[in-house]
């Protein structure tokens, strides 16, 4: 990553910057729970959003790896990339990939400027891991589609200038994932209700949407009706080997190591604190590599379910890492930043091996490319 | 092109072993501590010797990793691609046909100390700091006055009968040859040849699953047994990263990548029980047989991860250098 290092001390500049000045307060699983328009914005401004996308779409044509130099810094830092992180992460290059010219000038720019923000719509009440059974209805309408049915777990649905909402519309002639299309809603869309799912913390972050007749022209189907599963699934690859699938506690590690800079010399410690580097830095090398991967134009999906399976486990670990090492009274409200951010590791643990695809599903993954389904 | 070479050396070993290596062959060498035909095999591919000391530690990593793999009983790890290596670092001359051992100790202080392969080495390295410099002493290995002994994949590992040896020559060795730089290539090639070990287990295992039928359907059908080989693959592909990265990082020097070579091993380690744990519980009563050749890849990989450190002692070094490195500094030092 040498060649990346002058913007790697650009963005460490930045936060540093950022930081002293007050501009954000760090924490851990920032990439759900730091929301904040004003933050992503600047990132937008310092041309840090859809770093490798193509100059004409808003884009910097920067390499895959100069882009993940960036997302890693942010989340080391604990910055709040909440509002941009679904919009950057795969609908931008969704849109480039699958869009008309007119959806690409249209959509993809503003993501890049930080000023869209984006909700996806996918799992619904009765339909989780088994995705390709979505029961989100879309019937043709003169001139584009109306949508009915009802979706759960949308981040950031409640603040999202769109949605990208997975609907059948056809029956796929029997195949369930041929009926699938992926529909583009403006926001605020009339039919659409928005309700909150409140996190065991009570935090407000993902919402149940319920369309009920919710029009949307032709021109804003994505990649042409039947093609949702094929976006959906090219999306999971880039979603699941991400440092964000590792990184989501790391906070809370860097804290553990302040810890125990500041406290007598101790083998516990250093072990714990060894092993937990160890399995960091060798998730940052498989991620790499399925970066590398994905510049090269392949799509590694078993390898992107190994990061994950392996990643998820890890977030939870450190949490359980530090509460063991050194005891205390873990609460959002303590003044005290490793009592504080081992509150919000471990609060927030459940959803590491689940959101993105349980690790049960990864595995499945992992199993048909060994070939054994 | 280094990649490109490591690869069809690889390959080449591969082959070559795979021609001369069987289980039962390898369970029969036990008893002599050595497999002959596998190391002459070895050395008609002029990769002991001379030789040897002309190739790179990823070479030298690529023929561990088929040696691992094909659960071959040979001292090339120790003899070539470490002693020989630092016979030519302290300018010492070695003689092409013979085998050499070699102690991260003192020749003062063999009380206790298991050399391995010493029974077939003629002469043994020892690696050691004294009065703040490095040295490295040779000892004819007659006078370490061996008993034998063996590791847990069979190997020798041959016990010192004498509490003190004289050296034949002593040698001060800069800082890329001190013990600690030692320790560190070791940890790298046993790790090299953990990961062709764990492979083939793992391998074997999904081979065994696929072929073994209960309750009208073979064991790969089953979730669980699905969930175990996913988190096998994922383990070896962890390891195997870390390993990549660390490989990538040594080309910098021993000192400037000692953290990613303590992950390294720690990793594999770490991968090593997950791996041996399944692969067994998969194959069931017949993994633990002799006669059933898993168990000369996971005797490797229980052997292997206690030479040259084991998760233990490459945690504590790498996160008491993390700690010293504190919060802001650890995250720069990884993200080099």
């Amino acid at each position: 990553m040498s060649g990346a290092a002058p913007l790697r001390a650009e963005v460490r500049a930045f936060l540093r910057d950022e930081l002293a000045a007050g501009g954000f307060e760090p924490q851990c699983d920032s990439w759900l729970r730091g929301f904040d328009r004003a933050f992503t914005r600047k990132l937008g401004a310092r041309g840090w959003l859809g770093m490798t996308w193509p100059r004409r779409y808003g884009g910097q044509e920067r390499s895959q790896r100069e882009r993940y130099v960036v997302i890693e810094e942010l989340l080391a830092a604990g910055a709040p990339v909440a509002g941009h992180w679904v919009a950057e992460r795969q609908v931008g290059s969704s849109i480039l990939r699958h869009g008309t010219e007119e959806q690409k000038q249209k959509l993809v720019p503003p993501i890049a400027r930080g000023e869209s923000i984006f909700g996806a719509c996918y799992s619904e009440p009765d339909v989780g891991s088994d995705l390709a059974s979505v029961k989100t209805r879309a019937l043709r309408i003169a001139g584009g589609w109306k949508i009915t049915g009802t979706k759960v777990w949308t981040s950031q649905g409640h603040n999202a200038d769109h949605l990208f909402v997975l609907c059948r519309t056809s029956d796929g002639a029997g195949a369930k994932h041929r009926g699938l299309s992926m529909l583009i809603v403006a926001m605020p869309a009339q039919g659409l209700t928005v309700r909150p799912i409140r996190l065991l913390t009570g935090e407000h972050h993902f919402n149940e949407m319920v369309f009920d007749g919710v029009e949307v022209p032709d021109s804003m189907v994505l990649g042409g009706e039947g093609e949702g599963w094929n976006i959906v699934t090219g999306d999971l690859a880039m979603e699941r080997s991400g440092p964000e699938r590792f990184m989501s506690t790391l906070p809370l590690l860097s804290e553990m190591i302040r810890k125990a800079g500041d406290t007598p010399a101790d083998a516990r410690a250093q072990i714990a604190i060894g092993e937990l580097v160890g399995r960091f830095w060798t998730l940052r090398s498989m991620s790499l590599g399925v970066a590398e991967l994905m510049e090269q134009g392949r799509e590694p999906a078993v390898e992107a379910a190994l990061v994950k399976d392996l990643g998820t486990r890890f977030e939870g670990d450190v949490a359980q890492a530090a509460r063991l090492l050194y005891p205390m009274i873990p609460s959002l409200d303590s003044g005290d930043r490793f009592e504080n951010f081992a509150a919000q590791a471990i609060l927030h643990t459940p959803a590491y091996t689940l959101r993105g695809g349980t690790n049960e599903v990864l595995r499945g993954i992992v199993a048909r490319g060994l070939g054994l389904r | 092109m280094d990649e490109m070479q490591a690869g069809m050396l690889a390959d080449a070993v591969a082959r070559a072993l795979g021609a001369v290596v069987t289980p039962r062959g390898t369970v029969e060498a036990e008893a002599r501590g050595i497999d002959a035909k596998a190391w002459s095999t070895l050395r008609e591919l002029g990769l002991a010797g001379e030789d040897a000391a002309a190739l790179s530690l990823k070479e030298h990593a690529a023929v561990l990793d088929a040696i691992g793999y094909a659960a071959a009983l040979l001292p090339y790890a120790d003899s070539e691609a470490m002693a020989r290596w630092l016979a030519h670092g302290a300018g010492l001359a070695t003689d092409s046909g013979e085998v050499l051992a070699i102690a991260l100790a003192a020749p003062q202080a063999l009380a206790g100390r298991r050399i391995a392969w010493g029974r077939h080495s003629a002469r043994t390295l020892f690696s050691y700091a004294e009065g703040g410099r490095n040295w490295v002493a040779v000892v004819p290995s007659a006078a370490l006055r061996l008993a034998n002994g063996a590791n847990l994949a069979g190997e020798p590992s041959d016990k010192c009968g004498a509490e003190r040896a004289p050296p034949s020559e002593v040698r001060e060795v800069g800082e890329e040859f001190s013990p600690a730089a030692v320790s560190q290539r070791g940890a790298l090639c046993r790790a090299a040849a953990m990961l062709g070990a764990a492979r083939k287990a793992q391998e074997l295992t999904l081979q065994y699953a696929a072929d073994r039928k209960q309750f009208g359907k073979p064991l790969a059908q089953f979730q669980v047994i699905q969930s175990y080989l996913a988190q096998m693959a994922g383990e070896l592909s962890a390891a195997a990263a870390m390993f990549a990265t660390a490989l990538r990082a040594a080309q910098r020097g021993a000192r400037a990548s000692r953290a990613e070579a303590a992950a390294a091993k720690l990793r594999i380690g770490q991968a090593a029980q997950v791996i041996t744990a399944l692969a067994h519980q998969v194959h069931g009563a017949i993994g633990f047989t002799e006669e059933y050749s898993l168990q000369l890849h996971t005797r490797r990989l229980w052997a292997w991860r206690e030479e040259y450190g084991n998760e233990t002692e490459w945690a504590r070094e790498l996160g008491s250098a993390m700690i010293a490195l504190g919060p802001d500094a650890y995250w720069e030092r990884i993200t080099r």
